[in-house]
């Protein structure tokens, strides 16, 4: 099987005062349909905006960048969007979801910029609720629930439209634990079921969770390694 | 007090640092507070300023009430019963513009002035600079011709001269002595350039018909207005008993003097009073919010006072005396842009505003600007102060304040940019009303074709009033055939008064027809014309025959009526034949209608046409008369000369005056008008573009305030236009409420311009719907900038822990 992301010399640099300044240096990494990825590493060490990168929100790098086997550093901005439209779900930290919108609504975001049909999205939405088991809060605004509800909807706003790839910033670093492990679970289920997933994370016990562990710093790749033993 | 000077420096620190801030607020605050100062200072000159006779309070206008027509004026028989009569009103004068040749000394020139009553000068309570008014005797014909001179008349034509009194001068054709010279205060009525003696003979002192008389006097100190009015209709329903059937129901109406003397423009500028008003309300909501906005920034500093002990009262003195502040220094440079703005209007106003000379910026007007000021800055510093009052302390320190504190501002500020939308609607919809009014009488058939007309005033000085007779009918023969061999001229003829311009009227009855009641005599207006004017205005002739030289003076009187006159008496029938009597002017005047002729506008274009009797002039003389001239050239004043060359051939003392082609007579008619509107357009185009900026600024907020939200969107797959669509959304749903409360404001308001709407209805949705979607494009065109930032928001921001 071809790999869902080449990255082959990937690197990704600031203009700082008329000096560059690197964030990303000789990226090179393969990553396959349906592994569960972890970046880890010290803070400002680049995985965000690795991320971003793999994510497409970001094209200013250089370097080469596949995915799906479509050169990204080749595309437009029109392509770009659409592979990332099509094929990309996000999770943040913070969650983002849109303060004065339902759960109902937040929900309906990316469908509502797929030109996905109202009835066939009112339907897509209500399957997600009903797979989350949030069908109560649908009506709530954010602010109405829990930081463990809100990462659910989050994650159920990346799920909705369908992604061979999930990216998630750090998702549980807002939520206790118990929380945590929650979201987790449902990462790994949604794993299970073929959807890869790349996190970043500063937790070794989230990071049990994936199939391997990638350590950033200062923008450099410094290891791989296989996560010592899956939980779940 | 050491507060209030420590809160003025910081304010002027504050100004002095944020530059972009005080310059745009400042501009706007010039131009809101400018607009309103110099209009103010308009309805302070023209309607509340006192005038400037002795105790003005007490002046009356008196004016003759018809129930079926309109014309205030006096019959001089009315007027001398109630003077005689009355116990409530003393010192009751009459007078009448008439028309004066100054001739003798110098070039012979025209200009305009009253013949008044002896008690003319001692109503209005006004004593001479030179010499004296007029003695009572004077008043009498025959008894010398005497004048008063206006101060502006005498500086121009007598050189100032200080030994004038007893000197004479022909006026009129009639050596005339001078026997006083006003001060260059009174102006009255506005355009006099001189006054002299009524001195009407025996026929018009009794003469219940004619109604040439303005009336004016003043309520006795010890009687009331009230009382005034009802002895006034006492005598009014007596003389009416006694003279039975000529003017049935009439009745005298005192009204003060002020009053009456501004009628005609009051609601004009009271418009306009209420639209500068807008303007200044809109102003006032942009201020605040420009002074929100910066509020966002200084929350801080707000938080930080507060904790540091600041009471509440102390932070609402802050914020107050900034925009205080603000609002003087605002109001100074306004004071500028009203000066600027008041020359422009005296520049621009159409000549027959009465006392709009007199406009100037004075303590009065200070004294409402300062108000103005005052309440403006507290209008515009109290929705910033009441939201520094939301601070709540503990939230303050944090930056997460900055989101909450922004949802809050953005309702605000949108509300008052939603205020801004319907005030600057309402102006729009006033605006559209006016002008699609002006644009439909700027179409309205005349009746006749104004092109390449020349027109000029020529008062046979000669002429007196009872013997407007065959001698200037033979000069005007005179003038006519030498005028004809002019080159360039194509027509010339002669008419008593120009088409919509105004003329003169009577009450008539036909011939054969069983007499009607008094008070439905129907009337007409008269027009006194030469053979060839139908040609020369190019009027059409629908039926029988024009005029000819066989309509002598001693041939049978001949009558041309208009097609709204036949179709009123003889509908369905042919006129031509019948005979009509001319009741009002002199002994009853009977002629036979020998032709019938297209209708003409007499009035202007928005007045609707009546009947109308047209008299050859040998046959009906008319002391005042137009020459009309249709030219070969499309411009019509390169005859002039030549014109004025032919009319001193027949006799050098001779004047022509009032040269205007007829579109300018057109254009002068619709002056006002185009005033008003041109006023009420700069107010609505600088709502618009204050609203717009409004608009624009919130937008910006908005965007500021969202950058994440886009960013989530952004992340979440959404493209550049779905986010510029999502901006420019949030701007229309703004812009719609603002149209929806602007349009039921409009259609409320807008019913007050009735009276200036020709052909349109307050309320027009076409114009409505114009004038909304202008206000659309404006705000899209606002929103656009804040939109295209939008979606230059880099997304990755949504991934980056705040
Ligand atoms: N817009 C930017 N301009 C300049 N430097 C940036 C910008 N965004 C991120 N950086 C820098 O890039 C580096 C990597 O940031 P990031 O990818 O967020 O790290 P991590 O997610 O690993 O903590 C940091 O040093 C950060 O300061
Ligand atoms: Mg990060």
């Amino acid at each position: 099987m071809e790999p869902l992301i080449q990255m082959r010399n990937l690197e990704k640099a600031f203009e700082a005062g008329g000096s560059k300044f690197f964030v990303l240096r000789r990226i090179t990494l393969d990553i396959q349909p349906g592994e569960f990825v972890t970046f880890m590493g010290p803070s400002g060490a680049g995985k965000s905006t690795l991320l971003s990168i793999i994510g497409m929100l970001d094209s200013a790098w250089s370097g080469e960048y596949y995915f799906l086997e479509q050169p990204v550093h080749k595309l437009n901005v029109k392509k770009r969007n659409e592979l990332h439209k099509a094929n990309i779900g996000f999770v943040f930290q913070s969650y983002h979801l849109i303060d004065n919108l339902t759960v109902f609504e937040n929900l309906e975001i990316p469908l509502s910029y797929k030109n996905v049909p109202h009835k066939e999205r009112v339907s897509l939405v209500c399957d997600i609720l009903d797979r989350f088991n949030i069908v109560g809060k649908k009506d709530l605004f954010p602010n109405q629930l829990s930081g463990g509800q809100q990462q659910l909807v989050g994650v159920a706003r990346a799920v909705i439209q369908n992604p061979k790839l999930i990216l998630a910033d750090e998702p549980t670093g807002n939520l206790h634990s118990a929380q945590g492990d929650e979201i987790m679970q449902l990462f790994k289920r949604l794993n299970d079921a073929g959807t890869t997933i790349i996190q970043v994370t500063h937790s070794e016990r989230n990071a049990m969770y994936g199939h391997r562990i990638i350590q950033l710093n200062d923008g450099w790749v410094v290891s791989e390694e296989k996560a010592a033993a899956r939980v779940g | 007090m050491t507060g209030i000077w420590q809160d003025f420096r910081y304010t002027l620190r504050a100004l002095a640092k944020n530059k972009g801030f005080a310059s745009v607020a400042l501009l706007t605050l010039a131009l809101g507070m400018g607009a309103t100062t110099a209009i103010f200072s308009v309805v302070n000159a023209v309607l509340l300023k006192p005038l400037t006779f002795a105790q003005p309070e007490r002046l009356i206008k008196l004016e003759e009430r018809h129930p079926d027509w309109a014309s205030p004026e006096f019959t001089y028989a009315n007027f001398a019963d109630i003077a005689k009569n009355t116990r409530t009103m003393e010192k009751l004068a009459a007078y009448r513009p008439w028309l004066f040749t100054l001739s003798g000394d110098g070039e012979p020139e025209n200009v305009d002035g009253y013949r008044v009553s002896a008690e003319f000068f001692t109503v209005l309570g006004v004593s001479p600079q030179l010499g004296r008014t007029f003695l009572p005797e004077e008043n009498r014909p025959g008894s010398g011709d005497v004048a008063v001179l206006s101060n502006g008349l005498w500086k121009r034509r007598f050189g100032s001269d200080p030994n004038i009194i007893g000197k004479t001068c022909k006026i009129n054709g009639n050596p005339s002595r001078i026997v006083g010279v006003m001060p260059a205060t009174f102006r009255f009525p506005e355009d006099s350039a001189l006054w002299t003696p009524l001195a009407l003979d025996d026929t018009l002192l009794t003469n219940r018909r004619a109604h040439l008389y303005t009336v004016i006097g003043r309520v006795k100190p010890q009687a009331t207005l009230a009382q005034a009015r009802s002895e006034a209709q006492i005598l009014a329903k007596t003389i009416d008993e006694e003279n039975k059937g000529i003017d049935p129901n009439w009745t005298a109406y005192p009204s003060p003097f002020q009053e009456r003397l501004v009628a005609a423009v009051r609601l004009p500028i009271l418009l306009l009073f209420c639209a500068v008003g807008f303007v200044l309300l809109i102003t006032c909501a942009n201020i605040a919010n420009l002074l929100l906005a910066r509020e966002v920034a200084r929350s801080k500093e707000i938080g930080v006072r507060i904790a540091l002990g600041a009471g509440k009262g102390r932070i609402l003195g802050q914020l107050l005396t900034e925009s205080i502040v603000l609002a003087f220094i605002g109001s100074g440079l306004g004071l500028l842009v009203a000066n600027f703005a008041l020359r422009a209007i005296i520049q621009l106003s159409p000549g027959d505003v009465p006392r709009l000379q007199d406009v100037s910026i004075d303590w009065h007007v200070l004294g409402f600007t300062l108000l103005v000021t005052a309440l403006a800055g507290v209008l515009f510093g109290v929705a910033p102060a009441l939201q520094a009052f939301k601070v709540d302390l503990q939230n303050s320190l944090r930056e997460s304040r900055r989101t909450s504190l922004g949802a809050a501002q953005l309702r605000l500020r949108s509300a008052l940019v939603i205020s801004e939308i319907a005030l600057a609607l309402v102006l729009l919809a006033g605006t559209g009303l006016l002008t699609n009014s002006f644009v439909r009488l700027l179409r309205v058939p005349l009746g006749f074709n104004p092109k390449n007309v020349l027109t000029l005033q020529l008062f046979l000085p000669e002429a007196t009033e009872s013997a407007a007779d065959t001698r200037s009918a033979q000069t005007l023969s005179a003038i006519l055939e030498k005028v004809r061999t002019v080159p360039g001229v194509h027509f010339a003829s002669v008419v008593n008064s120009l088409p919509i311009a105004g003329g003169v009227g009577t009450d008539f009855a036909i011939v054969g027809r069983p007499p009607v009641k008094p008070e439905d005599e129907p009337s007409a207006d008269i027009r006194v014309i030469d053979a060839a004017y139908l040609r020369t205005m190019q009027i059409p002739l629908l039926r029988g025959r024009e005029f000819s030289e066989r309509d002598s003076a001693a041939a049978p009187k001949a009558m041309l009526i208009n097609q709204t006159m036949a179709d009123k008496f003889w509908p369905g029938q042919d006129p031509v034949g019948s005979r009509v009597t001319m009741l009002d002017w002199g002994p009853p005047l009977t002629g036979e209608v020998v032709g019938l002729v297209g209708d003409v506008k007499p009035n202007g274009p928005q007045e609707p046409v009546g009947s109308m009797i047209y008299w050859p002039y040998p046959q009906f003389p008319s002391l005042f008369n137009y020459l009309v001239v249709r030219t070969m050239s499309a411009d019509p004043l390169s005859v002039l000369a030549g014109i004025k060359g032919q009319v001193r051939a027949v006799n050098p003392e001779q004047p022509v005056s009032q040269i205007r082609t007829m579109e300018q007579v057109l254009g002068e008619s619709l002056a006002q008008r185009r005033f008003s509107l041109t006023l009420i357009a700069i107010f609505a185009g600088l709502s618009v573009l204050l609203a717009a900026i409004g608009v624009a600024g919130v937008m910006a907020f908005l965007v500021a305030q969202r950058t994440q939200e886009m960013g989530i969107r952004m992340a979440l797959g959404a493209q550049r236009a779905d986010v510029f669509g999502l901006v420019l959304r949030q701007g229309m749903r703004m812009t719609f409420f603002g149209l929806l409360i602007g349009l039921a404001g409009a259609f409320g308001l807008t019913r007050l311009l009735a009276g200036m709407l020709y052909g349109v209805k307050p309320g027009d949705p076409l114009t409505f719907a114009l004038v909304s979607a202008f206000l659309i494009g404006v705000a899209l065109l606002a929103c656009w900038l804040p939109a295209r930032s939008a979606t230059r928001v880099d997304p990755m921001i949504a991934l980056r822990y705040e």
